[in-house]
């Protein structure tokens, strides 16, 4: 017999004699959750709950106004380099930036291809699927269009955020059962710049991730 | 590393009088438990929170043959291999196996206690694989090669003045104390490795049955580097992490990081369902779980003991431990320490070896109030007690192997005499007699019975027996 089979049949013998636990906790969830303090105009939350971690923001009113808001954050940072996927709503930024003279790449062959470029780039600029209000998380799901270094192997990393795409909390983008129904290679919650505590609990900030999170809430 | 009974009283001893020690684990416990305590505060009914995770866990292990199998399902319905390990030993075999096929020379590493638990790194470099820890704590202790000394916080044991030293021996980098200048040369000499590596190996926070899905919980976003830089992801878990639905996963999480560090979230919350998919450009091109048994099957057939499955190694238990903040993680000798290693290592390796453990608490009950899914360790440490000191003749080996293995002869003779000498009052009145007329006799500090005994004053018995005073009351 393999391993699998043991390990099961063990379990099995053991699923029989042991006591279970059954409980309905779904509806204990919710009304936990219904206590608790309420969050409130959503967007509002979600800027106040990344600012405690140091996340800076910008807001602007609709995708035309997300190149000046990045360019601004450029010179700010004395950004030199940034990386796009292939998302053709970006466009207009990397046209932008180009005119600007900001080095502007795009992640186009793969990750093997263009390894060096990808670890010598001094910021990835992604689009967010949306963002958790209640503890601040980017929604973030790479794409082919945008693959996953693009926010993970910068020491910036700017995030584009449609209002629209706001849940008060993760039970709730849960609850619209797109992940339940096509779970993505990946998606990652992001609710801050990289960070450790593991020298005395001292709180460090760009560990392996980016050592700055920028984001730009449209609309 | 073994535990061992009789190092562990050497090693516990050394570390109560090592004032270094003593310091580093005051200040960062103290703060963690506050950073904990304010997470916990700023919620409405956090103890109806705890039960909820309490019964999601529950529910979770009730199902757990089911729901291994549809987790299996759904991970290879989408490309992710599955591999199952009754022992430490399979288990890293697989790692190896693996690695030979992809011809992997360098392995980076996220924060794992499963790894710990099979000794993993030591096995791959055995059989000439480098291996790289790449979470900070993990780094620091590997340099030092030591074993973590906490399951969440693997270095608290040391202060920034011994990490610089350590830096500046094996780095060869200049001696600096700040933290963020430390934290830059680990981040300098671990990109080039994530960018070279050939496997990543992480464990898994929670698996999803419901969609298959590997969730992992972490600040730094090695983690992240892990599971997307390099060409295969091999992810560990015991088989207790999975969990049967995506909804359960907000509770859990909440439960998990604000135990483990007081955040309401942490920075990365990666979520995994396939390898990289065509057209992607990035992300592993082969991703595998093993499944690891290692005596959690055993444990599973014991409806009382079971509930240790249910931890979500959050570490808040070793925090509140009286006995881990004096001691610290190392004198355990085990992959896990404080209250959770208490009840958890003797069941995995056997109350012979570690049986010891469970007489190192003073039953004070702090780590179950503070548990985010409320196991109760002190009852589990209390029926392992008596497991390791039943009479092995009675043949009533509830826990099977080890149990009577921590019965003391002298202690059981003790125990018998106490009996009889209750059982027969003339006998009792002797005894008694006997024992106050011998008091002034006796060494006012109990060195022979035990290390407890050693430092503690007997008390003085009282002149007249309470028998003797009813008796000769007035009026009586
Ligand atoms: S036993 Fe409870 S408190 Fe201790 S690590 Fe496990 S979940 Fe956390």
């Amino acid at each position: 017999m393999s391993a699998r089979d043991n390990i099961l049949n063990r379990l099995r013998i053991g699923a029989r004699t042991a006591f279970a636990h059954p409980n309905a906790t779904t509806a204990r969830e919710a009304e936990w959750a219904a206590k608790q303090p309420p969050i409130g105009d959503p967007a509002r939350r979600f800027l106040a709950e990344i600012g405690k971690v140091g996340t800076s923001y910008l807001r602007v009113p609709d995708w035309t106004a997300v190149p000046d808001a990045v360019t601004s954050w450029v010179r700010e940072y004395g950004i030199s380099s940034v990386m796009t996927g292939t998302t053709p709503a970006l466009e207009p930024l990397r046209e932008h930036l180009r005119a600007q003279g900001v080095d502007t790449r795009i992640l186009a062959e793969t990750a093997e291809t263009q390894r060096e470029e990808i670890f010598n780039t001094d910021c990835g600029i992604t689009t967010a699927r949306g963002a958790i209000a209640d503890t601040g998380s980017l929604l973030l799901i790479p794409s082919a269009q945008e693959p996953r270094l693009l926010s993970l192997a910068m020491p910036v990393h700017i995030a584009l955020l449609e209002r629209a795409n706001l849940f008060p909390t993760l039970a709730d983008y849960l609850a619209n059962n797109e992940f339940r129904n096509q779970p993505p290679t990946n998606l990652v919650l992001v609710s801050g710049a990289s960070r450790t505590a593991d020298i005395e609990l001292t709180l460090t900030v760009g560990v392996h991730g980016p050592k700055v999170l920028l984001v730009a809430l449209i609309g | 590393m073994k535990p061992d009974a009789g190092r562990f009283k050497v090693d516990a001893a050394r570390a109560t009088l090592n004032a270094t020690l003593r310091q580093n684990l005051n200040h960062t416990l103290g703060l963690i438990r506050a950073r904990r305590d304010a997470a916990f505060e700023a919620l409405t009914a956090p103890e109806e929170l705890q039960e909820i995770g309490q019964a999601i866990k529950q529910e979770s292990l009730a199902r757990l043959p089911e729901l291994l199998e549809r987790l299996e399902d759904r991970l290879t319905a989408r490309g992710i291999q599955v591999h199952w390990a009754e022992t430490a030993d399979e288990a890293n075999a697989i790692v190896l196996e693996i690695a030979r096929r992809r011809g992997v020379q360098l392995v980076v590493k996220g924060k794992t206690m499963v790894s710990e638990e099979t000794e993993l790194n030591r096995f791959l470099q055995r059989h000439g694989i480098e291996v790289l820890e790449a979470d900070l704590g993990e780094y620091i202790v590997q340099l030092a090669q030591q074993p973590p000394s906490h399951i969440v916080a693997p270095a608290i044991h040391m202060n920034r003045r011994e990490i610089a030293d350590l830096f500046h021996e094996k780095l060869g980098e200049p001696y600096t104390v700040d933290i963020e200048a430390m934290t830059a040369m680990a981040r300098r000499v671990l990109r080039e490795k994530f960018k070279t590596a050939g496997m990543g190996v992480t464990g898994v926070n929670f698996a999803i049955a419901e969609t298959g899905t590997l969730c992992l919980v972490e600040n730094e976003g090695n983690g992240r580097m892990c599971t997307t830089a390099p060409p295969v992801h091999v992810a560990m878990m015991g088989l207790e992490k999975v969990v049967a639905n995506l909804s359960d996963l907000p509770t859990l999480n909440r439960l998990l990081t604000r135990s483990a560090t007081g955040q309401a979230i942490s920075t990365y919350f990666n979520w995994i369902s396939s390898p990289r998919r065509r057209g992607e450009k990035d992300g592993p091109e082969e991703v595998h779980v093993v499944i690891l048994d290692n005596g959690r099957s055993s444990v599973y057939s014991d409806g009382e003991l079971r509930d240790t499955l249910a931890c979500l190694r959050c570490g808040a238990c070793l925090n509140i431990c009286p006995v881990y903040a004096r001691i610290g993680g190392h004198a355990y000798r085990a992959v896990y320490m404080g209250p959770i290693g208490k009840i958890l290592t003797p069941q995995l390796a056997g109350l012979e070896t570690a049986g010891h453990l469970t007489g190192a608490s003073t039953l004070c009950g702090a780590c179950a109030e503070v548990c985010p899914v409320k196991i109760p360790i002190p009852d589990l440490l209390l029926r392992l007690r008596q497991e390791g000191s039943q009479p092995t003749a009675a043949g009533r080996a509830l826990f099977g192997p080890g149990a009577g293995s921590q019965r003391k002869p002298a202690e059981a003779m003790l125990w018998k005499g106490w009996q009889v000498l209750h059982d027969r009052p003339a006998y009792y009145r002797a005894a008694t007699a006997l024992a106050r007329a011998a008091a002034a006799l006796l060494p006012r500090r109990a060195a022979s019975l035990s290390p407890w005994g050693r430092r503690r004053e007997l008390p003085v018995p009282a002149r007249a027996s309470l028998h003797a005073l009813l008796r000769n009351r007035p009026g009586a």
